[in-house]
């Protein structure tokens, strides 16, 4: 039993009963961030506020949304659209969000592959990111499907129909995850349940996770320095902050990123109002229906590269039909990051400018990143098929071939 | 966060006070979004004709999800100049049917000429007043206007500001 | 500096990847086309050469490839494309005789009472038409605003050859709902019949005219009425709101002379006047509700489909409209007006929202800069 006083104060009442003091000690002012970094560090709490955003959003798109498929269309577009007040700013917000989210969620990504953070008593930090990753992905498809437009409809039809190429009990799992025949009400029902129940849930577990696994082996820096915090918290603690190479998080590192965050709000906020068809595609705005596909059908933007990997394989090679390859790299596409830190053999950790051939490396698995994006949106016919099927071998061999044999040689 | 107690400089807490404000701003959006919407609000009036009424008949109509009770006073019955509704010559009790001691709706004996309510036994005579039981006070009057032999309930028209007023 | 190098690259690659999924690709899925053109006659003319150019060069391809069976059919469509230009052109140079001005309106009304009352009606100038359901397929239209909202030409050219002004020729052919009157089919004298169709069109303008004289007072007198019982408002917003109320009441009445006879307006509380069943029997599938048009379609693509439906969407049942420059943007105007509701406040807010935040950047560097004055 703690021995209880008189309290002075709000703040000592409380730290005597939860150790407040204690705990924002260890989670804000005595929690070191290396000094060299720059505003892609910032991305992680950009993140964390578009999540919030996302969360605080949907809260209020859920008090109308109906998940019923004779209802969803109209709640959406009447009711939350033109009638409840805001309702429009929040579904736009809302929208918005969700896609800039995984730009954001890319440029993370593509900053931790440049620094060298996934490796070396990172790998926890890489792999409950990349887990992130996967799920954001699933909460972004099964929202997609709530507004029940066409490409909301068509989107479902055509993932759905993915999981028949699941050797042997593809039919069935196929019926079972649409809970029908076809895409249908009971499918739109346990997705809504996915969306805003099930998957925020693992969301927010998997970012305490991601969060925890960073505290061990600390945030990477700009020169991958490996820093003895303990020793430069001293420092700056004795008062040489300016000599020291970390800083708080709170204020110092929080301060960075509030500025960081204000100025991307001008621009998210010009997305919401002025320009959000990329993140709210026209074709939606037409009610589902199961008679009539639209005359082109894409994902998102974010899931092009790999939609475009799933169906670069366009011709059966021997005895093994095009859809199989395609569903096979498709699947190879969604794990293979997950083994980065061992895909890459050495364990050298710096930035890719002072990598060499991993620079090189690191450059063209960009653009053929963005190759592989744009071409996942454009029709697959002519020589777009072919610019799609170069892109998928080279993504597919840069990471399982190249990748390994560069650092195998670096290493030596 | 007593460490940075030195560090609270005016500015940080400028920076505070301008986020603070949009945050107010957005808690007000939000309380917008929760208000009824624009067709709930607008379904708030409804129009009654009464010129089919017969003396002493009963009519239950809904009004904003409650019942309302309307009925024709006929000659046996007490007149209450404070409550009775005259339209077109007739006098009328307009009342909203829910018991004013928990909500329940009282079901209308003609013989003995009461409203009674089956939860706690509070009984309203033909004007709505409350005679015997828990209730506190008389059945409520909804707003209503006078055109004509109609009543549209929702409006606040001269008869019913007057009765307010009165009352 | 480096900071920004690096802020360089990342906007670089990001404008990249948004360029490639959204201007470059919808450029190549969407069909290029003319913007609108309201003189008729060219945007028919133009448009029935461009499809023959087509064909010619399918024709071309098809021969390369030296695939009898493509070529065959290759030769068939260019024949019937050039059939099409040749009737194109044919309708619109008898269209060209029509002496507009020379048009006698109390001479339109007495043909318009024996002619057009088999069908038409104009229950403006107390005309009742014979026909007042759509069991033909669709309810033919009362002609009171048609002077109004219709361009003349294309009336000319409708009465003159229904199915090929309508662009429904593809669908119909000779058997189309509507009888054509020109001097082949009553055996007329050109200048008789051609001076019929003259005095019939001056006729219909100006009960047009008539027409929305009144239907303005009506509405006028109606909203005058609304805001003289609104006394909480102050008297600026009241003529704020009694203006937008009726330019909402006069676009949605064009809309509903327009398209209104098969199209529903659901987050209007409008349905089609025709019977649904009628309009799928007639067209093939029922007509779309019109309320989320602006946002799925976009204002551009709308303006050129009513305009020339064939343009965008090849073989459709939907009918050209044939309305002016003036009405079409009335039509459009309603159609965002009810599906893009909130589009003004989005825009005003918008800015709002930017210039909030434009201030917290400043507030945010500054406290960043007091923060960081003890750490460089």
């Amino acid at each position: 039993m703690a021995h209880i006083t008189k309290a002075n104060g709000i703040v000592d009442w409380l730290d005597q009963r939860l150790a407040v003091k204690k705990l924002m000690n260890v989670l804000m002012v005595e929690y070191w961030i290396p000094k060299q970094i720059n505003f892609l560090w910032a991305m992680g709490v950009i993140l964390t506020v578009l999540f919030t955003v996302l969360f605080v959003t949907g809260l209020l798109l859920v008090m109308y949304y109906k998940p019923d498929t004779a209802l969803a269309f109209d709640s959406v577009n009447k009711t939350i659209m033109q009638e409840a007040d805001y309702g429009w700013l929040w579904r736009h917000m809302h929208g918005v969000a969700a896609s800039v989210i995984f730009l954001i969620i890319y440029i993370h990504m593509l900053t931790g592959i440049y620094y060298g953070s996934y490796k070396k008593g990172r790998e926890m930090i890489w792999i409950s990111g990349m887990l992130l990753f996967v799920v954001f992905s699933a909460e972004a498809f099964s929202g997609y499907m709530l507004p029940w437009g066409q490409m909301s409809y068509w989107a479902a039809q055509v993932i759905t129909n993915l999981f028949g190429g699941v050797p042997f009990i593809g039919d069935a799992l196929v019926i079972w995850i649409r809970g029908d025949y076809a895409v249908s009400d009971p499918t739109l029902t346990r997705f809504f349940m996915l969306h805003v129940c099930l998957l925020p849930i693992v969301i927010i577990m998997i970012i305490a996770f991601h969060f925890y696994a960073l505290r061990i082996p600390h945030v990477n820096n700009e020169i991958a320095e490996e820093l003895d915090f303990d020793l430069e918290a001293q420092k700056y603690k004795n008062g040489d902050t300016k000599g020291s190479k970390v800083i708080p998080f709170w204020p110092a590192f929080l301060s960075k990123d509030f500025m960081y965050i204000c100025l991307f709000m001008i621009f998210f906020f010009y997305l919401v109002c002025f320009k959000f068809n990329f993140a709210m595609d026209p074709i939606n705005f037409d009610p589902a229906d199961a008679l009539k596909t639209p005359a082109h059908i894409y994902p998102e933007w974010y899931f092009l590269w790999s939609y475009e990997v799933l169906r670069g394989f366009f011709f059966d090679i021997g005895s093994i039909k095009a859809f199989d390859i395609g569903l096979a790299a498709f699947g190879i596409a969604q794990v293979i990051f997950f083994l980065l830190p061992w895909l890459d053999r050495s364990d050298v950790v710096k930035p890719a400018h002072a990598r060499g051939k991993f620079f090189v490396w690191f450059w063209i698995l960009l653009v053929d990143l963005i190759v592989l994006t744009v071409y996942g949106k454009l029709p697959p016919t002519g020589i777009n098929a072919w610019i799609g099927f170069g892109a998928s071998v080279v993504f597919l061999a840069l990471l399982l071939v190249v990748l390994p044999l560069i650092t195998r040689k670096e290493k030596e | 966060m007593a460490t940075s107690e030195s560090r609270r400089s005016f500015i940080g807490f400028a920076f505070g006070g301008v986020a603070t404000v949009g945050g107010v701003f957005s808690l007000v959006a939000m309380k917008k979004t929760w208000d009824p919407l624009p067709s709930v609000k607008a379904a708030g009036f409804t129009t009654v004709d009464l010129s089919g009424m017969n003396e002493g008949e009963l009519r239950t109509i809904e009004w904003r999800k409650k019942p309302i009770f309307i009925l024709k006073k006929d000659a046996n019955m007490a007149k209450d100049e404070k409550r009775d509704v005259i339209v077109d010559n007739a006098t009328y009790t307009v009342v909203i049917g829910l018991c004013t001691h928990l909500g329940c709706i009282p079901a209308y004996a003609p013989s003995e000429g009461l409203f009674k309510c089956a939860c706690h036994g509070g009984e309203f005579d033909v004007s709505g007043k409350n005679v015997f039981g828990p209730p506190p006070r008389p059945l409520d009057i909804p707003p209503f206007k006078i055109e004509g032999t109609k009543l549209v309930l929702g409006e606040e028209g001269p008869e019913y500001q007057k009765m307010i007023a009165e009352a | 500096m480096r900071e920004f190098k690096i802020f360089l690259v990342v906007a670089c690659f990001t404008a990249l990847t948004y360029w490639g999924v959204e201007p470059y690709a919808h450029s190549v899925m969407k069909p290029h086309v003319a913007p609108a053109n309201f003189d008729f006659e060219q945007e028919d003319i133009n448009f029935a050469k461009k499809i023959l150019a087509e064909k010619e060069k399918a024709l071309e391809l098809a021969k390369a490839e030296n695939n009898e069976t493509n070529v065959e059919s290759a030769n068939k469509a260019l024949e019937l494309a050039k059939e099409n230009l040749a009737k194109q052109e044919a309708l619109w140079a008898s269209v060209a005789k029509i002496d507009f001005n020379s048009g006698n309106a109390s001479e339109g009304k007495a043909f318009f009472e024996t002619n057009c009352v088999a069908c038409h009606g104009a229950k403006f100038d107390g005309i009742e038409g014979a026909i007042t359901d759509s069991s033909l397929g669709v309810l033919p239209p009362d002609l009171s605003s048609a002077g109004l909202i219709y361009d003349e030409k294309f009336l000319a050219a409708l009465i003159m050859n229904p199915a090929l002004a309508l662009k429904v020729d593809h669908k119909f052919g000779d058997a189309f709902l509507m009888t054509p009157y020109n001097a082949e089919v009553s055996g007329e004298n050109e200048d008789v019949a051609n001076a019929n169709i003259a005095n019939v069109i001056a006729y219909l303008k100006e009960i047009g005219i008539k027409y929305q004289e009144d239907f303005e007072n009506k509405t006028k007198a109606l909203l005058d009425e609304k805001y003289a019982k609104l006394t909480e408002l102050d008297e600026g917003t009241k003529k704020v709101l009694w203006q937008k109320d009726f330019e909402f009441a006069k676009d949605k009445n064009n809309f509903i002379e327009a398209c209104g006879r098969c199209h529903d307006m659901k987050y209007d509380s409008f349905t089609a006047v025709s019977a649904k069943n009628d309009l799928k029997a007639y067209l093939g599938s029922n007509p779309p509700d019109l309320s989320m048009m602006i946002r799925s379609r976009g204002d551009e693509y709308l303006h050129n489909f009513i305009n020339n439906t064939q343009k965008l969407l090849v073989g459709t049942a939907m009918p050209r409209v044939g309305i002016t420059e003036e009405a079409q943007a009335s039509v459009v105007a309603y159609l965002e007006k009810v599906g893009d509701s909130k589009k003004e406040e989005r825009e005003s807010l918008g800015l709002y929202i930017m210039g909030f935040f434009v201030i917290l950047s400043i507030f945010a560097i500054a406290w960043k800069r007091k923060i960081w004055s003890k750490l460089h």
